[in-house]
């Protein structure tokens, strides 16, 4: 009997396997009913049958071997049974386990039955493996989906609810303040509070940047005419007035008005800068270039500094990696989070589709932006699509 | 300068501070109250609108993520209530991002300002609407 009408005509006797194996599958929540523990058992079944009996040609199965075979946009049965199995407390090995299992389940029961070996079970055994690869990987996607859910539903949680309690620490010194502190030690005290919370701060928003950046849809940005040299000016002379010892030179170009984010391009440049200053040489300018091409925008920011070796070039725009780079080779407990200040810079610049990049040597290390000034079709659909973003808190 | 209740002068101005977490709304009202402005404070839209019908504030101070009645749902009916015209409304949250300004605007927020608060802004913001009423 070939292999794909044998699974159709057993169900039952491979869902009891199925049945048996899950019960010796232990999680915190206890055990499961035989409701649960079959799931979709029936549809990932029907699915591999299906699939067996499917013609394929030669190129197809190599491509299916290599995994490119195209990802469905509906959700497939095996998506549905990982978030269930993620729901009931299954962690990802065990539910791996229960294919394994039913992989051998189903291949002994069918050799048993068999009286005579045939010419195409080899072949059968062949696409049934890739079937129950195939379930296997969808499953395996389905269930990684519902563990980003849930870590960023907790980040966003954890970042919301702490701002609460900062704003009510920075807020009550900040009256203190005014009050009038008896003592310079004391006025010096009130502005740590103050300005620590304002890190703290920056440091939640960059969590919930990162949350957001991850949701699927990427950084959600608002697009405003606006001119990328006046931002800059600006941010530089902030810079100024908070690095007074250190010198900024800006050099701006004609044609720089478009349509972009321009809090979040200030946010952009803001972390370059930062960067700049913290990791340059002091004694050494740097240097903003702001020039309007036909088509898009280059901002780049220069500075001289020890070189980023490349290996960590590589990574700089990872989340969660820290450069260990610095004139003194110490990590200053001071430092910017270098990892997800430039993720998230990354991540802003690729809303509006343009890339980053850096070059670093012994002369200067270059950050270079690029802006397209064109707004794609597609990205303009997916804003209408989208709709207004609900704030979850 | 803060108003002084001592020299005949204009009113003090009221204002009512409305944000469902205690700590953050009882730091705002402390402020608030040293600066000399008149103060009441509320954890909740209902009980906001309510006091606001009474106490008639020139500024209400609103949270805009709360349980219950959201701060945008707070202010459309303030702005629905012909008592509080004159007020001026102010939204705390700690999104500052153009699409929540946005929304904010469209709810009738006269402005919008982030958490945590800089509270010399405020009362440069506050002060500048005194300004303008007397």
């Amino acid at each position: 009997m070939r292999l794909s009408v044998f699974i159709r005509e057993n169900t039952d006797r491979i869902i009891k396997d199925w049945e048996a194996f899950g019960r010796t599958i232990t999680t915190d929540n206890g055990p499961l009913t035989p409701f649960r523990l079959r799931d979709h058992i029936m549809a990932i079944l029907a699915f591999i049958a299906d699939d067996m009996d499917s013609s394929q040609s030669r190129a197809e199965q190599v491509k299916k071997s290599r995994g490119e075979k195209p990802h469905s946009l509906k959700t497939t049965a095996a998506e549905v049974h990982a978030s269930s199995r993620h729901d009931d407390g299954y962690d990802m090995d065990q539910m791996v386990s229960e294919y394994r299992a039913l992989r051998a389940s189903i291949v002994k029961l069918w050799l048993t039955q068999q009286t005579a070996r045939s010419d195409t079970d080899i072949a059968d055994l062949t696409r049934f493996h890739e079937a129950i690869d195939q379930s296997l990987t969808e499953s395996i996607r389905g269930y990684t989906v519902k563990l980003d859910a849930a870590r960023n539903l907790f980040l966003g949680i954890l970042g919301h609810d702490i701002r609460n309690p900062l704003g009510a620490i920075s807020m009550s010194a900040q009256v203190m303040l005014r009050m009038g502190p008896s003592g310079e030690r004391e006025k010096m005290m009130l502005n740590q509070i103050r300005e620590s919370t304002e890190r703290a701060n920056e440091i939640v928003s960059n969590l919930l940047d990162l949350m957001r950046s991850r949701l699927g849809t990427g950084l959600p940005i608002i697009r405003t005419l606006m001119d990328v040299g006046s931002m800059g000016q600006k941010i530089v002379d902030e810079m100024r007035s908070m690095h007074p010892h250190r010198q900024f030179a800006i050099d701006i170009q004609r044609n720089l008005a478009g349509e972009w984010d321009a809090p979040r391009l200030g946010q952009v440049l803001s972390n370059l800068l930062s960067n700049a200053v913290q990791y340059g040489f002091t004694d050494s300018p740097i240097t903003v270039r702001i020039a309007g091409l036909p088509d898009r925008v280059e901002m780049s920011v220069h500075n001289s500094g020890t070189p980023i070796p490349k290996e960590a070039a590589a990574r700089i725009f990872d989340a969660l990696t820290r450069v260990q780079v610095g004139e003194t080779g110490e990590h200053n407990a001071d430092t910017q989070n270098l990892g997800l200040g430039l993720y998230i810079t990354k991540q802003i610049i690729i809303a509006h589709g343009g890339t980053i990049s850096v070059t670093s040597d012994d002369t200067a290390t270059v950050f270079t932006t690029v802006l397209p000034r064109q707004v794609s079709v597609i990205s303009t659909c997916r804003q209408a699509i989208d709709g207004p973003q609900r704030y979850p808190y | 300068m803060p108003p002084s209740p001592n020299i005949i002068s204009a009113p003090r101005t009221k204002i009512l501070v409305v944000d469902d977490n205690r700590p953050a709304a009882m730091s705002l009202t402390w402020a608030m109250e040293t600066q000399g402005y008149d103060v009441m404070t509320c954890f909740d839209g209902p009980e906001a609108l309510s006091i606001a019908d009474d106490f008639l504030p020139q500024v209400i101070l609103l949270d805009i993520g709360m349980p219950v009645m959201d701060g945008l749902e707070v202010c459309r009916r303030i702005r629905a209530d012909p008592l509080l015209s004159g007020t001026v409304v102010y939204a705390q949250t700690a999104w500052g991002d153009a699409l929540m300004r946005k929304q904010t605007r469209e709810a009738g927020f006269d402005r919008h300002i982030t958490k945590p608060i800089n509270l010399d802004s405020l009362l440069v913001l506050i002060g500048s609407d005194e300004q303008r009423r007397h």
